[in-house]
């Protein structure tokens, strides 16, 4: 097994933690009263708000842009994975870059199809 | 809109301050205590820089080379633009060697060789020894090296007498580019100079005047004690630091932001709000601010086509015309040109909506001198530039060429014409602001506004301080204020106070919370900012104090990251919560989510990948690494980058007319821009830094940065893995965005805004139930922010405050 390929296979999990943490971080919500930053000033406030739609723009597509470059760094992940699989195809190493390339595969899949669905509401 | 009536006497006319005086003391304190700090700091890197002996010479007398030497090795380095191929001490360009760490490895290599070996116990220690005691004698201004020292010294310049003057290049720089002996001898001198600084230590400490800055076994170049402690401290800091204004903030009601408004705002189509003269003038610099943009990315292309096939450009010899050097001189100056030109652009078109629509006459003739002017100094330096490389200009050419210090390659003529410009700029702004400034608490926005352009100019002039004369640890700390304070606090604060105008000027955000918001951002980035500028400096011949200092407050620099991200959204939350439902759409989709980018990639590029390199004990290792360009692409093109960018759209949404604008455009750069930058940072920059910082790490610095690992089978392939991103950013992102700043050109005759219109709204107009206030243009004139009581008519127009 090359040191490349085992090298490759590491940094496809960290772009997969990657992918993952951006959509988690794109899904919180970017309305800033709901941020438990601001629990200390909720009580401190008498009158807030209203609480804010994720579907109302423009968190709609704030949450639409993290999904989307999450989307982009698991396009990267198959990509060197697919190029490291032309530089060093032995089985042993095939069958690993498969099984890093799976999850982003299947993170491709899940956040193309949330991607396509997701409501967003230009501004009135 | 009594208060805003012209005639009345300024004094019974002036506007009160609209923040509580604790903010603006807290500002001023924060700002004077970081740049008294700074000052210390200047004086002690004079004092404690590394000195230039005299003479260098052997145990028998025998002069290696002399001070003048140095010095002139250092011109012949900068003129030839090797600060924009290798680096010294870390800084420079990252495709050439860092040639302090390869003289030292390759000398120290020759003498272990010459005592013995790698076999030889021995010899490791006293080459170790050898370099590491200081022979110098201040007295006589006399070092001396061993023979072996020597003769590594005179087989060197041999050694760069092939890398700088190859008659066939395919090593990134153009053919021939040095060939005079006595400068291959002084150029020689200058690394060796650096060398002996990186490994001699200083008198009184046991590490050497780099803080044992690079990696080297060879001379036993270890982390120092200061490194490690301050590398733990300052995580230490930033967490008390993120705690504490977090558990601040929650505590106390800082911004004002608890009111509830009922106001409904109806935004103006963009068709019907009428433009200055100078507004309109503003669309030629939009437009070349996309060409300055394309090339810069051309040119990006260009210098990354380098690192993945050093011998051709598809076949071309691309080196013969245009080298990695000139290359990557033109792309970083580009970045900072055509960033500025947008801020320059940005801030002549919002003027007159701060002066309430009023213009003095010939202020768009002024702006058209200025952006003349501009493409002037543009394309002088850059021409400067390429002619100072080639030695075409002779002895001027420091004053009309290349002075050569990264990021400040541009001749001093350039660089006092482009300070001059700016201050041209400010006059400007100055003409078109005055009237309302008198009438303005010195505190309130449009005084921030003009204080924060007034800074650009400024802090940029600093630069003139750094001369191709000035020994590279002073040039380096003047460099990096306007490398790091100009673009880090400065840019931030006109930022910060433009893009809060701008949501003012909407309507959507209230004026008081606009104006905390820049005050939070002068005491955050300067209570970290300021002094944190020292960590580019942490092993550049500075004292440890530098170090420490350094390590500590710019670990602060991140809360303010963290922090206003978190604000950015609320902003949106704002923009979005208070235009209801009215017959135009909130016009600037674009433009917010340009911004909303800017948020990302400020936490992502400037704050993940920016802390990723901070810690003293990273950047050990890490500096000049691929991490660094990195954070660098992800932190300017992402936040000002992104920022010009959405400043244009902003500016263009009024400038094209309603039948020629299509969101097509600004969709597809947005898009484009930021997965283009997203693919080049995941797929290359970050994989191909952390494999380097690795090899750093394994084998030393000079190893890792040597053209032999960066040709080496696994980095060629990850460099090539760049290009799919780069085209997206090149022909999805940057081509839609020069063609929206053509139809800003091609179509902006629109109707002019005539003195006639003073009255006439600019951007919005509210309606509904006001807060107290005579008008609709009085609520944030209420100084303790308790209005919002009695219902008033609805204002059938109100112009923006």
């Amino acid at each position: 097994m090359s040191g490349e390929t085992l090298l490759t296979a590491g940094y496809l999990g960290v772009l997969l933690l990657v992918a993952t943490g951006l959509d988690l971080y794109g899904r919180q919500s970017t309305g800033a009263w709901e941020s438990r930053v601001f629990t200390g000033y909720h009580r401190a406030a008498g009158q807030t708000p209203e609480p804010v739609s994720r579907d109302a723009w423009p968190h709609s597509e704030v949450h639409r842009f993290h999904r989307a470059v999450s989307l982009f760094v698991s396009v990267v992940a198959v990509v060197l994975a697919s190029g490291e699989a032309l530089r060093h195809h032995s089985p042993a190493e095939l069958a690993l870059l498969v099984a890093v390339a799976l999850p982003h595969g299947a993170l491709l899949a899940l956040l193309g199809r949330r991607l396509r669905h997701a409501k967003v509401s230009p501004p009135e | 809109m009594g208060r805003s009536r012209a005639g009345g006497s300024p004094v019974e006319d002036k506007r009160p301050r609209m923040i509580a005086r604790g903010w603006v003391q807290a500002a001023v304190l924060v700002t004077l205590g970081g740049f008294f700090v700074l000052g210390l700091l200047a004086i002690r890197t004079y004092q404690a820089q590394p000195p230039i002996p005299e003479r260098t010479v052997t145990a028998s007398g025998q002069v290696i080379f002399t001070g003048d030497d140095v010095r002139d090795g250092q011109k012949v380095f900068l003129r030839a633009g090797l600060m924009q191929y290798g680096s010294i001490y870390g800084h420079g360009a990252y495709l050439g060697p860092d040639f302090t760490a390869d003289y030292l490895h390759r000398s120290a290599s020759m003498v272990r060789k010459q005592y013995g070996g790698a076999g030889s116990a021995n010899a490791a220690e006293r080459t170790v020894g050898e370099y590491r005691t200081n022979r110098y004698d201040k007295a006589t201004g006399t070092l001396v090296w061993s023979d072996a020292q020597a003769a590594a010294f005179t087989e060197l310049t041999k050694h760069y007498a092939d890398l700088l003057g190859r008659p066939d290049g395919k090593q990134g720089l153009r053919p021939d580019a040095i060939t005079d002996r006595g400068e291959i001898h002084d150029v020689t001198a200058y690394f060796g100079w650096t060398a002996w600084t990186a490994a001699a230590e200083r008198p009184g400490h046991d590490y050497s005047y780099t803080n044992n800055w690079p990696s080297e076994p060879l001379v036993g170049n270890k982390p120092t004690g200061h490194t490690v402690t301050w590398s733990v401290l300052s995580l230490i800091f930033l967490l008390a630091g993120t705690g504490a204004l977090f558990a601040a903030f929650g505590r106390w009601n800082f911004l004002g932001w608890h009111r509830r408004d009922h106001r409904e705002l109806r935004f103006h189509a963009p068709d019907s709000v009428r433009l200055t003269p100078a507004q309109h003038a503003t669309a030629w610099f939009f437009f070349a601010m996309a060409g300055l943009f394309l090339v810069q990315a051309l040119l990006g292309s260009a210098a990354q086509h380098y690192r993945a096939d050093l011998s051709s450009f598809f076949g071309i010899p691309l080196d013969r015309w245009l080298p990695y050097n000139l290359v990557r001189t033109w792309h970083t100056q580009l970045a900072i040109f055509w960033v500025v030109t947008s801020f320059l652009a940005i801030g002549i078109f919002i003027t007159p909506l701060i002066a309430r629509g009023w213009e003095p006459r010939k202020q768009a003739l002024l702006s058209r001198i200025l952006l003349g002017a501009l493409v002037v100094v543009v394309v002088g330096s850059l021409l400067g530039e390429l002619a100072g490389q080639r030695g075409w200009l002779g002895s001027l050419w420091s004053m009309l060429g290349n002075q050569g210090w990264e990021y400040l390659d541009l001749g001093r003529l350039w660089q006092i014409l482009l300070t001059a410009g700016m201050v041209i700029w400010v006059v400007i702004l100055f003409r078109g602001l005055r009237r309302r400034l008198r009438r303005e608490s010195v505190a309130n926005m449009p005084w921030l506004f003009f204080l924060a352009a007034l800074a650009l100019p400024a802090f940029y002039a600093v630069g003139l301080l750094a001369t191709p004369e000035t020994q590279f640890t002073a040039a380096d700390f003047w460099r990096f204020i306007v490398v790091h304070l100009w673009v880090e606090d400065f840019m931030e604060l006109f930022t910060t106070a433009t893009v809060a105008y701008l949501f003012v000027l909407l309507g959507v955000v209230r004026e008081r919370v606009a104006l905390s918001v820049i005050f939070l951002d002068i005491v955050l980035y300067g209570a970290g900012g300021v002094i944190g500028t020292m960590h580019h400096l942490y092993f550049s011949g500075e004292p440890a104090e530098h170090l420490a200092l350094g390590a500590t407050f710019s670990a602060l620099e991140v809360v303010p990251l963290l922090f206003l991200t978190v604000e950015a959204w609320s902003f949106l939350q704002i923009g979005a919560r208070r235009h209801s439902a009215s017959s135009t759409p909130f016009p600037h989709r674009w433009a917010v989510m340009f911004l909303a980018a800017v948020g990302f990639w400020n936490f992502l590029g400037a704050g993940v990948f920016g802390f990723l390199v901070n810690l003293p004990i990273v950047s050990y290792y890490e500096m000049g690494t691929g991490l660094t360009a990195n954070h660098a692409h992800a932190a300017m093109m992402g936040v000002y980058g992104m920022l010009a960018v959405g400043f244009a759209v902003f500016a263009l949404r009024y400038l094209i007319p309603e039948d020629r604008w299509s969101d097509r455009w600004p969709r597809m750069a947005f898009w484009s821009l930021n997965l283009g930058l997203a693919w080049m940072s995941f797929a290359t920059l970050l994989p191909g830094g952390a494999l380097q910082l690795y090899k750093v790490v394994e084998s030393g610095y000079a190893d890792a940065r040597s053209l032999g690992y960066l040709q080496g089978d696994t980095n060629v392939f990850l460099e090539w893995l760049r290009l799919p991103g780069d085209v997206v950013f090149l022909v999805g992102g940057v081509l839609p965005l020069l063609w929206l700043t053509w139809l800003g050109v091609r179509h902006r005759a629109g109707r002019t805004r005539q003195p006639a219109d003073a009255g006439v709204s600019l951007l919005f107009t509210a309606v509904g139930p006001a807060p107290a206030g005579a008008d609709g243009s009085t609520e944030d004139d209420d100084p303790d922010g308790d209005g919002g009581g009695s219902p008033e008519p609805p204002a059938a127009e109100a112009v923006a405050p």
